[in-house]
């Protein structure tokens, strides 16, 4: 019973829950403040994005008519989201939480990360906009593209945590190694590897190198046209919790260390690895144009690919 | 309660009804260059007029887009701010009274703020927006209790 | 004393030369007589040659020198007398009653004057060697006594060889049969005209039926000129009672559904599922009885569905019939307990019945793909008799226990393994090859589709697992070697097999070839699962082999409602049917969600499983490629989801109608399933535990709802509860806030006269950039392997 209403905690409030979302949404608001500084502006508050979302809770919720099937608009939005408050609630954080139980598994967070786009890919497809089907095509493809990496790059880490004794699924597991053996991220067999994940988190939060399927430029935005109101808010908040995610997944396999023995000094350490990875985000979308869908296609089909592949190699072979 | 955060991001959407994109321009410079960084103020260019909250219109509404900005502000959710910017959507500017013209803007819709000039300094389009973000506030709670 | 020395060694050698150049002539005549049997004009003498080609080829029985052969030898001439001269008085028959003898002017005749038909279309299946021919077991006795001599090289040559003359045949039947006919009425036969031509067909059916009492007066005869016959293989099948009473229950069908569609296919809903009973008194193991009780619960979901199906379709009876009779083949194969009767029901299964069925439309596309399957069958059984025969050859025993204990393992034995993991395979259409012959017909009624697919294609890992079960029993570690490359192979074969066939997938606009597709590329997971033989392997196999029985079904049925409603198959025409189908279009989701493994639907559980047995095994690209067939999976069908049942409605769908209840019972089943088992894997893992006993590997430690594989494990109801609580969450802010509601119109600028056709992003628009490189995919294999036209694109 105590176990059980632990875990409900954890679920709700920490690590994941409303931790989890204030922490994520600081995170984009961080992340906006840093583009805006490397282009020589001010920017927002850093609780802009708490402040969007409070906001579109005051709107009205527009349903198109055109819609094709109104249910699946309406619900389309819960996919994403509880797929994510399940991944953050599964992921260990290295010293502070365990990730919960023995489910916290390599598989299902390959399952589970790709429920975002699943869920725009309904709601956008259900809307009946042509921009949102245009969208969903490239998310689609895009998701194609990039997941391949992510694969690779998942058995790698697996692979080099078994410590040549087949592979390692466990999340747990796999941090336990690291903060045994030195975190990954000093190891030269897995740099390509890291590379390409760090690609590959640019191209699932689509920031602009890769910002394609919800680009204001040329669909508007994308899968989420149809969308105000709640529903937006939902979207809002799947993308801090994925963006939470990925970063703590980007820890889970590269840099897992630990600061000190006590929780706070490690919690404040994973917050610390947080925002400068937010950070370097920041650069990257500052920086950079972005792609056409194509022209990414075949980068994310040929650069990743080929980095993660080396890792692999490196790893079985060496 | 909800209505003081929630005036913190006011998202944009603009309309050009016809106008000669002299107004375009300076709205499109304001958001961007990092002299008058409206994203201070929480705001956001968004692409879809379901997002916005503060519909900025220009040009004088011709004929043609007469039915278009119809449609359009159909599609903005309440609560919301219309800004009427530059003259054109106000009066009609040097565009009145001729045949091609449907406005001034407040035939179709309920205008809450109008900046006018022709074109219009940016300073005076934060201005306008600072003022719809006051407007909107009290829309909001008016919205809320209703 | 030199000199007689080398006497005796030129007569050696001229002996040796002459029986080679016999050989040579004999090889020629063969060719000479299949070629110019395949391109002659003329019926009758079409027959000749075939039947000279063919008896030429069998003399190569008399060169081994045992009266084993000669006793099959003559058998099997025997048999061919029979049915050419049935097949010939038949012809001279429809001959006489067309009043020409070129083809051309038979086209279709076969069908008018039944009664001159049926002897000869009966000779034509019963010269390819079918059951319930007695050609079929002269055969058999045939290939045997060639791999009792030893060799295995001339039979499967006459394996080869076969096929050529299988071609001259399937020709003729298309062409008599199966065309139109377009000329002037005939007139049929009094029956007591054609009394001969029956007599011949009952002589060969019976014999067909009782082998072991039709090849008895061959063994004397053998004798007589010889040693008597011994080491033939015993020739009893064990019939199943269920297979008795699906075969009755077809009869019945065929008698008393002649008055209506509806009344033939509740009949044989209720055949099927009375049937299911009679599996009590059955005593094959958990595997196969499992097997059989899905295969019975599956026929009769199908048949009810095609009550309302197959109304706007002809002769519904006949294609019940046929459906039935290949339904009790397929229940055959998973009740037999010897490889003998597999076998048997196997060819009943994939043999003539099975392309009657398929081609039951009886336009030109469906014959032909029909046609283009049953090669592809025929080609695969020929792999599996020279297989099956070797292992009989080395154990001396059809049952499969006896087989397992009398197994030792030697290169015939391996190459045995091979010849049947080929054929096995080939039935679940892997082989990233010529993937137009290895896929089952399109334009075949759904029913039918969904069927194969989701079932009878099952048959090819079913029997695959028990191959390989059998292998390694007799194998110890240093004859392994072998066995686990044919394991390995095939598993890799899978894992492509799952890549190319989602990728075409990708390119398709057809909504029953993309499921096809998908149906290839879910069967690689099942192969890639079953190939590896470890406990976790073969438990993600068999469950997915459980639930992509469901989903696939599922898919194929909604697909066939869209069809039934819209009267289209291409999906760019589509669009916006969520609207007027809403029921139908949940189902279809859900069987979206189970295929592409979203968590919480069935596809999700057997997938997770797959992929650690693959990795403990460290078969690392090959859990690469099925990784990323899943990806590819829900790519295409959030392509058909959007272009069919989404985006903005077109004029074809306007007209469209939610599907009858007949349709709908059968797939909310089977949607309810694929979630119940998404959520309580354990039901179908618990009868799966209890075969890996039977296969002597470990259980898997699972409960209702869980997993456990060494420290890794997954509780779908912790996942279920995770996920809904999350959307729970969302559901309550949602909820809480009491938002207002407002319709408006989809935002296009403001633009109102845009036609839906213009706003519409069909299947053809999606995936540019993926499908360039598919296409170029394509064009290589067209180059390198033959893939014809635009087959995959179309």
């Amino acid at each position: 019973m105590i176990t059980l209403s632990a875990s409900i905690l954890a679920y709700l409030f920490f690590p994941g829950g409303m931790f989890a979302i204030i922490f994520g949404l600081l995170l984009l608001g961080m992340e906006r403040i840093a583009v805006a500084r490397f282009q020589g502006r001010i920017g927002p508050p850093i609780f802009q994005n708490l402040f969007d979302v409070i906001k579109l809770r005051t709107k009205e919720f527009l349903v198109p008519e055109d819609a094709t099937n109104r249910l699946m608009f309406i619900i389309a939005p819960f996919f994403g989201f509880g797929g994510m408050m399940t991944a953050i609630f599964i992921l260990p954080v290295s010293g502070v939480y365990d990730g919960a139980g023995a489910s916290s598994d390599l598989v299902v967070l390959i399952y589970l990360m790709a429920l975002p786009a699943v869920s725009h890919i309904f709601g956008g497809s259900s809307s009946g906009s042509t921009y949102a089907a245009i969208a969903v095509s490239r998310e689609a493809i895009l998701m194609f593209a990039y997941e391949i990496t992510f694969v690779i790059v998942l058995f790698t880490v697996a692979l080099q945590a078994g410590a040549g004794d087949g592979a390692l699924f466990s999340l747990k597991g796999i941090v336990d190694y690291q903060v045994r053996n030195g975190s990954f991220v000093h190891d030269l067999k897995m740099i390509p590897a890291f590379v390409a994940f760090v690609i590959f988190m640019l191209a699932t939060l689509e920031v602009p190198p890769f910002h394609i399927a919800e680009n204001d430029g040329d669909v508007m935005k994308g899968y989420y046209m149809e969308y105000s109101g709640m529903p937006l808010a939902v979207f809002e908040l799947t993308h801090a919790l994925k963006l939470l995610v990925l970063i703590t997944v980007l820890q889970i396999f590269f840099m897992p260390g630990l600061a000190g023995g006590s929780i706070v000094v490690n919690l404040l350490w994973y917050m610390m690895k947080s925002a400068a990875i937010v950070i370097g985000i920041a650069l990257v979308h500052a920086s950079m144009p972005s792609f056409r869908v194509d022209q990414a296609f075949k980068f994310l089909m040929i650069v990743p690919v080929f980095l993660a592949l080396l890792s692999l190699g490196l790893v079985l072979f060496l | 309660m909800l209505s003081r955060y929630a005036v913190k991001s006011p998202w944009l959407f603009r309309i050009n009804t016809g106008s000669c994109n002299g107004c375009d321009v300076e709205l499109a410079t304001t958001a961007l260059i990092p002299r008058y960084d409206v994203e201070r103020l929480g705001c956001k260019y968004t692409g879809s007029p379901k997002h916005a909250d503060i519909v900025l219109v220009t040009g004088p509404i011709t004929a043609r887009s007469e039915s278009y900005l119809i449609r359009m502000l159909d599609e903005i959710p309440e609560p919301r701010v219309v800004v009427a910017i530059g003259i054109c959507p106000i009066s009609g500017g040097v565009y009145r009274d001729s045949y091609s013209i449907r406005g001034p803007l407040d035939k179709f819709v309920e205008v809450d703020v109008n900046v006018s000039g022709c074109p219009i300094r940016p300073q005076s389009i934060l201005d306008g927006v600072a003022q719809a973000i006051g407007i909107w506030k009290e829309k909001i709670k008016i919205f809320h209790k209703a | 004393m030199n000199s007689s020395l080398a006497a005796d060694q030129t007569t050696a050698l001229v002996y040796g030369h002459s029986a080679e150049a016999l050989h040579i002539i004999c090889l020629i005549i063969f060719v000479f007589c299949g070629v110019k049997a395949l391109f002659h004009k003329d019926l009758k003498k079409i027959l000749i040659y075939s039947l000279v080609g063919l008896v030429v080829d069998v003399r190569s029985l008399l060169t081994i020198d045992s009266p084993f052969a000669f006793a099959a030898f003559l058998f099997h001439v025997f048999n061919f007398f029979v049915c050419i001269g049935m097949m010939y008085m038949a012809a001279r028959a429809l001959e006489k009653a067309v009043g020409s003898n070129s083809l051309d002017d038979m086209r279709g005749a076969g069908r008018v004057v039944p009664r001159i038909g049926i002897p000869l279309a009966a000779g034509l299946f019963a010269m390819m060697g079918l059951p319930p021919f007695a050609t079929f077991f002269s055969k058999l006795v045939m290939v045997s006594a060639f791999i009792d001599a030893g060799g295995y090289v001339s039979p499967t040559l006459l394996a080869a060889g076969e096929l050529l003359y299988f071609l001259v045949f399937i020709r003729v039947i298309k062409i008599v049969f199966l065309d139109r006919y377009k000329g002037s009425p005939l007139q049929d036969r009094e029956w007591k005209n054609v009394a001969p031509l029956y007599g011949l067909l009952v002589f060969s059916v019976i014999g067909g039926l009782i082998p072991q009492i039709a090849v008895k007066p061959f063994l004397p005869l053998a004798g007589l000129m010889g040693a008597p016959g011994y080491g033939i293989p015993p020739l009893t099948i064990s019939w199943p009672l269920p297979v008795l009473w699906l075969m009755a229950g077809a009869a019945a069908v065929y008698y008393f559904g002649r008055t209506s569609n509806k009344k033939a296919g509740l009949l044989s809903s209720l055949v099927c599922l009375s049937a299911m009973p009679t599996l009590l008194l059955s005593s094959a193991g958990v595997y196969g009885l499992s097997f059989a009780v899905l295969i019975l619960f599956m026929a009769t979901l199908q048949f009810f569905y095609s009550v309302s199906y197959m109304e706007h379709s002809h002769h519904q009876y006949r294609f019940y019939t046929c459906f039935l009779i290949m339904i009790s083949g397929l229940l055959g194969v998973s009740l037999s307990q010897d490889i003998y009767s597999t076998f048997f029901f196997w060819e009943i299964m994939s043999g003539w019945i099975m392309y009657l069925a398929l081609a039951h439309e009886e336009d030109a596309f469906s014959v032909q793909e029909a046609t283009k399957y049953f090669i592809f069958n025929y080609l695969g059984a020929a792999f599996l008799v020279v297989g099956i025969l070797i292992m009989y050859d080395v154990t001396g025993h059809w049952d499969y226990g006896k087989m397992a204990e009398n197994f030792q393992y030697t290169e015939r034995m391996a190459f045995a393994v091979l010849l049947l993991t080929i054929g096995f395979i080939m039935k679940a259409a892997q082989l990233p090859f010529r993937i137009d012959y290895w896929m089952h017909p399109k334009p075949a009624p759904t029913p039918i589709s969904g069927y194969i697919s989701s079932t009878v294609l099952k048959s090819g890992p079913f029997m695959m697992v028990k191959i390989f079960f059998i292998a390694s029993l007799g194998a110890t570690a240093t004859t392994f070697l072998p066995l686990d490359l044919i394991k390995h192979v095939s598993g890799w074969i899978g894992a492509l097999t799952i890549i190319m066939a989602a990728s075409f997938a990708m390119l398709t606009n057809s909504m029953k070839r993309l499921l096809i597709f998908h149906t290839v590329s879910q069967l690689g997971y099942v192969i890639v699962g079953c190939s590896l033989m470890t406990s976790m392997g073969l438990a993600g196999g068999l469950l997915h082999f459980v639930n992509h029985m469901f989903f696939k079904n599922l898919l194929f049925l909604c697909a066939g409602a869209v069809f039934i409603s819209t009267g289209t198959d291409k999906m760019d025409q589509l669009g916006g049917l969520g609207r007027k189908m809403p029921l139908t279009f949940i189902c279809f989701m859900i069987g979206v969600l189970s295929i592409s493994g979203v968590p919480l639907f069935s596809g999700f559980i057997s997938k997770w499983i797959i992929y650690h047995a693959v990795m403990d095994t460290g078969y690392i690209g090959i859990a690469i490629l099925s990784l990323f067939g899943s990806v590819l999976t829900l790519a295409s069908f959030v392509k058909f989801m959007h272009s069919a049942f989404l985006g903005q409605m077109q004029d074809r769908v306007r007209e469209a109608r939610e599907a009858s209840w007949y349709m709908l019972v059968p797939m909310s089943i089977l949607a309810g399933l694929s979630v119940l088992l998404g959520i309580f894997p354990g039901m179908a893992l618990m009868p799966i535990n209890s075969m890996l006993v039977d296969f002597n590997l470990q259980p898997l430690q699972i409960t209702i709802s869980s997993v456990t594989d060494g420290v890794d494990s997954i509780n779908m109801l912790f996942m279920l509860a995770a996920l809904s609580l999350g959307m729970g969450v969302a559901g309550l802010l949602y909820f809480l806030t009491r938002t207002k509601t407002r319709k408006t119109h989809v935002f296009v600028c403001g633009v109102d006269d845009l036609t839906p056709e213009d706003s519409h992003v069909s299947s053809v628009n999606c995936y540019e950039d993926a499908k360039k490189i598919i296409k170029g995919a394509v064009k290589l294999m067209k180059k390198t392997i033959g893939l014809k036209g635009d087959y995959v694109e179309r």
